[in-house]
């Protein structure tokens, strides 16, 4: 199991990628949109968990992205993300969201997420 | 929670302004809240009472209505109590009046009971009576005269007189009288009657007084036979004093009682309170005597209903609200109103004598009034003390609310300093330590908002600063750049940021798609553009050319449809035709048959001319013998004529017929001659005749072959004849069917035109369109031109 854990905090991405690794699940890393983009087209990931403000290219841009592709309109996204209000999640699902999680999340919410999301 | 929002807005809003005002404006403005929310819309402060005033306006009706109902009705009671009292007392005194009035007279008439048991009086009587009916004058009885002065001095008599049954005063006590029986009205009625009168009072000027007589009879006391009368004067003043005695102690000041005599109509005696007097005038008039008089004969004489005597009196004379009610002790007392006066009139037993208490309307009036009086000022002062109490009462009740009233209008204007004063009673006590937290709630709790305000301002800031930057970001995609991307640093926005940017991407794609699409639709519609007017061009060529076969395959229909009727025409023509020939054949057969019997008819002919050459030879012989004898008749004749000549003038008759007939017979050998000639015509003509009859013969022969000939060629002719008109027959059936296909072709053919036609209708319109479509896409082109997307 491939999962790309996409965001512009190191420490967030590391923390994310330990859960996940721990778990068993492979990962792959992306610090922005665009480059987990570019980072989808050349291995396709089974899950994405991603943060949502980041520059360049933000999370929920790049779900809209996936979305458009037919290759990858089916690749499940989680947002990891600090907004908790109820219109980010609100707009988050709109935008093909699988599951929403606030940050600060535990491992079990996360490692939960991720399964759920990948039935 | 809407108070709490308002007051963190508004605190916003109020920045600029100092910490104590700030405060102050935040707690007018909870506390403006609290009295929108608590009160009614239409009511405010000044028109509202104060706690005072509503209690005054509460509690003094309740005690002063209460009082003034209680002071009226005791006013109103004690009033009618006082005019009762007085009509009672009125009434009473009346009665008292009345029956002194009565002792008074008894006690006069009494002496007569006392003289009646005098023995030298009644002797004297017995004699005195004897001796007037025998006419002789009386004896004076000197002792008895002195009797009767003790007697009157002792009862205060004035004078006793006894008079016999005649008439003749035998004894008196102080002078004498007599009687004349016959001017005295009232001498049978006291004689035969045995009734008591009172005579009219008499007024002695020398002493200056005033009497009043009684006189009753004296009888036998054993055989009560009618010895005389007594007639006793006593001075009123004497009177009064006796009847005044008994009733001074019931006389009041409004009340004036008179002693009448209602046969006389006079008074005897006027009381009032302080005062007895004699005789005088009556109160009340004629009116009141008249009435006590029809009260009177009424009673004693003929007793009448109350009520028709009530009629008899009421309304006359200025009479009014006459009544007649019982006393206690059932006597009849007359009512009534006369010259604002209320008059009570009881008989006197026994007598014509009527008392009559009067008192004026005004003092019934005025009864109870200084009573009335007494218990207003009495209401007036216990009204003015009640409204003190309540007034104090209220001062204490409202003081300690009046104090927190001011001290919560302080708050309200802003003045969370302050501090109520704990005073009166529990509840006020209560309700002020209640206020003071309250106070101290609303500081702490203004405090808190305080708080909570500058951190929503805080937040507010950042928010704004999170909008300036997303306007900035993405202000270019307003002038068509749509390359721009809001930033996701915000915490607050990055959603309305990504909302953005999804737009603002959906916008790039379409603003792609669509310069793609108008260059492709540009391109392919230059090239289209050719093709299309070629293709109308074609089309409007086409509709022409159909156009031009319309008109051909009309000019053709038409050929057809002439051709059609000159075969018709020609069939007509050869069906007549073979008709005509089938006539001639017909005529060509009567001809041969015609001939025949000519060639008959002129062999017949021939025979009977032959006949008539010999005929007209017999009849050149017959001419020659008539030639003859007309010579020998004009011979004849001339030989009758010379004969006749010479007969002279008888035979001249004879000579003229002998002339004529010697001109006939010159006439008819004239004529035979021209006979003659004619028959020579005639035979020459009939010789040239049988000679042509000879060759006609040979001709009608010849001709009887020629026309067999003729009739042979005929038949041929008939035949052909007949199979022309077959053929020119089927041809016109043909040409019929020609002219309905042409028909046919026409309509078809205009059928195409017409489609041909909308074709090029159409492709003029698809051009124009396509035109139009090429116009758009290059607006649309240069439209899409400002969006920036790469």
């Amino acid at each position: 199991m491939q999962i790309l854990v996409v965001d512009d905090l190191k420490s967030e991405l590391d923390l994310i990628s330990e859960y996940l690794t721990s778990n068993g699940y492979g990962v792959i890393r992306a610090e922005n949109g665009q480059e987990a983009l570019t980072k989808i087209s050349e291995s396709k990931p089974d899950l994405i968990v991603t943060d949502w403000m980041m520059p360049e290219m933000g999370g929920l841009d790049m779900c809209r992205q996936l979305k458009k592709n037919p290759d990858t309109a089916n690749i499940p996204v989680i947002a990891c993300t600090a907004k908790d209000q109820p219109v980010d999640r609100l707009w988050a699902t709109k935008q093909g969201v699988k599951a929403y999680l606030v940050k600060p999340c535990s491992k079990d919410q996360l490692i939960d997420a991720v399964k759920t999301a990948l039935l | 929670m809407t108070i709490l929002n308002k007051i963190s807005g508004n605190s916003i809003q109020n920045q600029g302004l100092s910490h104590s005002n700030l405060r102050k404006q935040i707690i007018r403005e909870f506390f403006t809240d609290l009295r929108q929310k608590f009160s009614s819309p239409d009511s405010s402060t000044s028109s509202r009472r104060t706690l005072r005033t509503q209690l005054l306006i509460t509690v003094l009706p309740t005690v002063i209505v209460p009082l003034a109902i209680a002071s009226a009705i005791a006013i109103n009671f004690t009033q009618r109590q006082a005019k009762e009292r007085l009509k009672i007392d009125t009434i009473q005194t009346l009665r008292l009046a009345a029956e002194a009035t009565r002792q008074s007279m008894e006690g006069i008439f009494g002496v007569t009971d006392v003289l009646e048991i005098n023995r030298d009086l009644v002797n004297a009587l017995k004699v005195a009576g004897e001796e007037t009916s025998s006419n002789k004058v009386p004896s004076k009885h000197p002792i008895v005269n002195q009797y009767l002065q003790l007697l009157g001095d002792k009862k205060k008599l004035d004078n006793i007189v006894v008079v016999e049954r005649n008439g003749n005063a035998i004894a008196y006590s102080d002078k004498s009288v007599d009687i004349v029986q016959d001017t005295l009205p009232w001498w049978d009625s006291v004689t035969l009657d045995n009734r008591r009168v009172i005579e009219p009072a008499y007024f002695d000027e020398a002493s200056g007084t005033a009497f009043v007589t009684l006189i009753r009879t004296i009888k036998d006391p054993i055989s009560t036979s009618f010895l005389g009368i007594t007639k006793i004067s006593k001075s009123i003043e004497f009177l009064n004093e006796e009847i005044f005695d008994s009733l001074k102690v019931k006389i009041s000041d409004a009340q004036q009682v008179q002693v009448i005599s209602v046969s006389s109509g006079e008074a005897l005696s006027t009381f009032k309170v302080d005062e007895a007097k004699a005789l005088g005038d009556v109160l009340g008039g004629k009116p009141l005597i008249e009435a006590m008089q029809i009260f009177q004969s009424a009673i004693t004489d003929n007793p009448e209903e109350p009520q028709q005597v009530i009629d008899k009196i009421n309304n006359k004379n200025g009479i009014t609200n006459a009544n007649i009610s019982n006393t206690v002790t059932d006597e009849l007392v007359l009512s009534f109103e006369l010259q604002n006066r209320i008059f009570n009139i009881l008989n006197v037993p026994e007598s014509d004598l009527a008392v009559v208490a009067s008192v004026t309307k005004s003092e019934i009036a005025q009864a109870g009034q200084e009573l009335a009086i007494t218990l207003t000022l009495i209401a007036v002062a216990l009204a003015v003390i009640a409204i003190g109490v309540v007034v104090l009462l209220a001062r204490q009740l409202s003081q300690p609310l009046t104090n927190l009233t001011k001290k919560a209008q302080q708050v309200a204007e802003g003045n969370l300093d302050v501090k109520v004063e704990l005073q009166g009673t529990q509840e006020t006590y209560t309700l002020g330590d209640s206020f003071n937290n309250l106070v101290k709630q609303v500081n702490n709790l203004i405090d808190e908002q305080k708080t909570v305000a500058q951190e929503r301002e805080k937040q507010k800031e950042a928010l704004q600063t999170a909008i300036y930057q997303l306007l900035e970001e993405v202000e270019g995609a307003l002038d068509g750049d749509l390359t721009v991307k809001a930033s996701l640093d915000s915490m607050e926005i990055s959603t309305v940021a990504d909302l953005v940017n999804a737009i603002i991407d959906n916008l790039r794609e379409i603003a792609i798609q669509v310069k793609q699409s108008t260059s492709q639709v540009s391109t392919s519609l230059g090239e289209n553009e050719k093709s299309i007017e070629q293709l109308t061009l074609q089309a409007i060529k086409e509709a022409e050319a159909t156009n031009n076969t319309l008109k051909s395959v009309k000019v053709m229909s038409k050929s057809i449809e002439m051709v059609a009727e000159n075969a018709r025409q020609a069939s007509t023509f050869a069906d007549s035709a073979f008709q005509e020939t089938q006539a001639g054949t017909q005529v060509m057969d009567d001809t041969v048959n015609s001939i025949i019997s000519l060639r008959s008819t002129v062999g017949e002919t021939a025979k009977k001319i032959k006949r008539l050459g010999e005929s007209s030879q017999k009849i050149s012989q017959v001419v020659s013998l008539i030639e003859e004898i007309a010579l020998k008749t004009n011979l004849l004749a001339i030989n009758a004529s010379v004969e006749a000549g010479r007969a002279g003038e008888q035979g001249q008759g004879f000579t003229i017929v002998a002339e004529q007939v010697g001109a006939l017979a010159e006439q008819s050998a004239t004529a035979t001659k021209e006979i003659a000639k004619i028959i020579t015509s005639i035979q020459v003509e009939t010789q040239e005749v049988t000679q042509a009859m000879e060759l006609g013969t040979a001709q009608v022969v010849d001709s009887t072959r020629l026309v067999e000939a003729t009739k042979k060629r005929l038949e041929t002719v008939l035949e052909r004849s007949q199979r022309i008109n077959d053929l020119m027959r089927s041809i016109s059936e043909a040409t019929v069917t020609q002219t309905d296909t042409s028909a046919l072709v026409t309509e078809l053919m205009q059928e195409i035109a017409q489609y041909s036609e909308t074709r090029l209708k159409s492709s003029q319109e698809v051009a124009e369109s396509m035109r139009n479509t090429a116009q758009v896409a290059q607006q649309l082109q240069s439209a899409v031109e400002q969006f920036k997307v790469e």
